[in-house]
């Protein structure tokens, strides 16, 4: 009896000396399977209102999302199929400091205006090619090892540093790409994006198509509604010859 | 009070078991959301992890009680063709099944010959997978799932696309 009361002690010690960890942010919306775990802890479903100390790591599955929000008032909202981390949050005279990593997936970040012109509140996102730092307020951060990451501003500007220590800036409504070989600043993906010349709807205005379609690119096209384009001409062809315009050519020749 | 110690000799010893367990950290119970850490963190995925992970996007998973179920619904459903489920993945294979399964805009040559080359190009030129790999090269857990990711992403843009332009 004395070795199981001791045994007992001696295993309730840990547990009653852990102090309770501070409370950084909370799940505000959820949707779908969500689950936590404490470093080195057992993955948790999420409930909401439920508080999440620093260093935690945060999964979402594929139909599950949910929003989180820190003490500071900063919005996290985290898509399907995500694996974040919440590295470290700090406060002081200078504002607030919180430190991110994304390893898989798409998080967007809302960041709390602050209160007097001393204070900041610094948001950084980590992720496998680059750290942003969001300077601004609305960020919208992805990464997959298949495509590399993408940033992407809605309201102001964001710091982006890669791994070959090359920073550049995103600018509100722009998107950068970093990839292992390569980053890909915003001017140069909105040139890429305005350069479509596939005679697709979707990729091409209706001038470039038109063009595309008089040069005959159309048929070495990729990926195009030019098929049922291609269809829809031969029908029309087909329906010119026997329609009634056809028929009435017949009988004039006839006459 | 013989009984008493009794009783509080059992208490201890079943309360002793409980911290120890706690304290050692329990086998997580296998879950939907257990499975999918699984293929996430897979080397190199199988084509049972597509069907998988299609299921789980689509909410179907729960459906099948096994995995030969969900691979016999994924090839009666036609987007597993000559593949085994413990085949490893290809991106052939991977983009066929994406073209399947989400509203991609097809070329006209994928229209005509169903070939995984053909869809490769369309997935790619969706912007769904990178554009720097063929049709035979393996996939892995990590990267099978930034797939979908981004598959779900092209169909939620497609789809509110009138509302928001």
């Amino acid at each position: 009896m004395k070795t199981i009361t001791t045994m007992l002690l001696l295993l309730s010690i840990p547990l009653m000396a852990a102090p309770a960890p501070t409370t950084v942010a909370k799940f505000e919306k959820l949707s779908g399977e969500v689950q936590y775990r404490a470093k080195g802890g057992q993955w948790k479903a999420a409930k909401l209102g439920l508080g999440l100390p620093a260093d935690t790591e945060l999964q979402t599955g594929p139909r599950g999302k949910v929003i989180i929000v820190f003490t500071n008032g900063s919005e996290l909202a985290i898509n399907s199929m995500t694996h974040a981390y919440l590295d470290s949050y700090g406060t002081g005279k200078y504002g607030s400091n919180t430190v991110m990593s994304l390893r898989n997936g798409r998080v967007i970040a809302k960041i709390a205006g602050y209160k007097n012109a001393d204070q900041r509140n610094y948001f950084r996102i980590r992720t496998p090619t680059m750290v942003a730092g969001v300077r601004g307020t609305i960020q919208e951060v992805s990464y997959s090892r298949d495509k590399g990451c993408e940033v992407k501003m809605h309201e102001s500007a964001s710091d982006i540093v890669d791994r070959h220590r090359a920073k550049s800036v995103v600018p509100q409504g722009g998107k950068t790409q970093v990839t292992t070989a390569e980053t890909l600043v915003a001017d140069k993906v909105a040139r890429n994006d305005n350069t479509a010349t596939l005679a697709s709807t979707q990729a091409s205005t209706a001038g470039e198509r038109e063009l595309s379609f008089s040069t005959g690119d159309f048929n070495f096209s990729s990926n195009s509604s030019d098929f049922s384009d291609l269809l829809d001409l031969f029908e029309k062809a087909a329906g010119d010859v026997f329609s009634g315009q056809a028929a009435d050519q017949l009988i004039i020749e006839k006459l | 009070m013989k009984r008493l110690t009794d009783h509080m000799k059992k208490g201890c010893a079943i309360l002793l078991l409980v911290l120890t367990a706690s304290a050692l950290g329990a086998a997580e119970p296998k879950s939907e959301m257990g499975d999918y850490r699984e293929i996430l963190e897979r080397p190199l995925a199988t084509v049972q992890d597509l069907v998988d992970l299609v299921m789980m996007t689509r909410g179907d998973y729960a459906k099948y009680k096994s995995d030969d179920k969900r691979f016999a619904a994924a090839q009666h459903e036609g987007w597993v063709r000559n593949s085994k489920a413990a085949d490893v993945l290809d991106r052939g294979t991977l983009a066929f099944a994406i073209m399947k399964c989400f509203p991609v805009t097809p070329g006209w040559l994928f229209r005509l010959t169903k070939a995984n080359r053909y869809a490769l190009r369309d997935v790619q030129e969706a912007g769904i997978l990178s554009p720097r790999f063929s049709t035979h090269n393996r996939v892995s857990g990590a990267e099978l799932v930034g797939a979908m990711n981004a598959a779900e992403e092209y169909r939620h843009e497609k789809e509110t696309w009138q509302s928001n332009h």
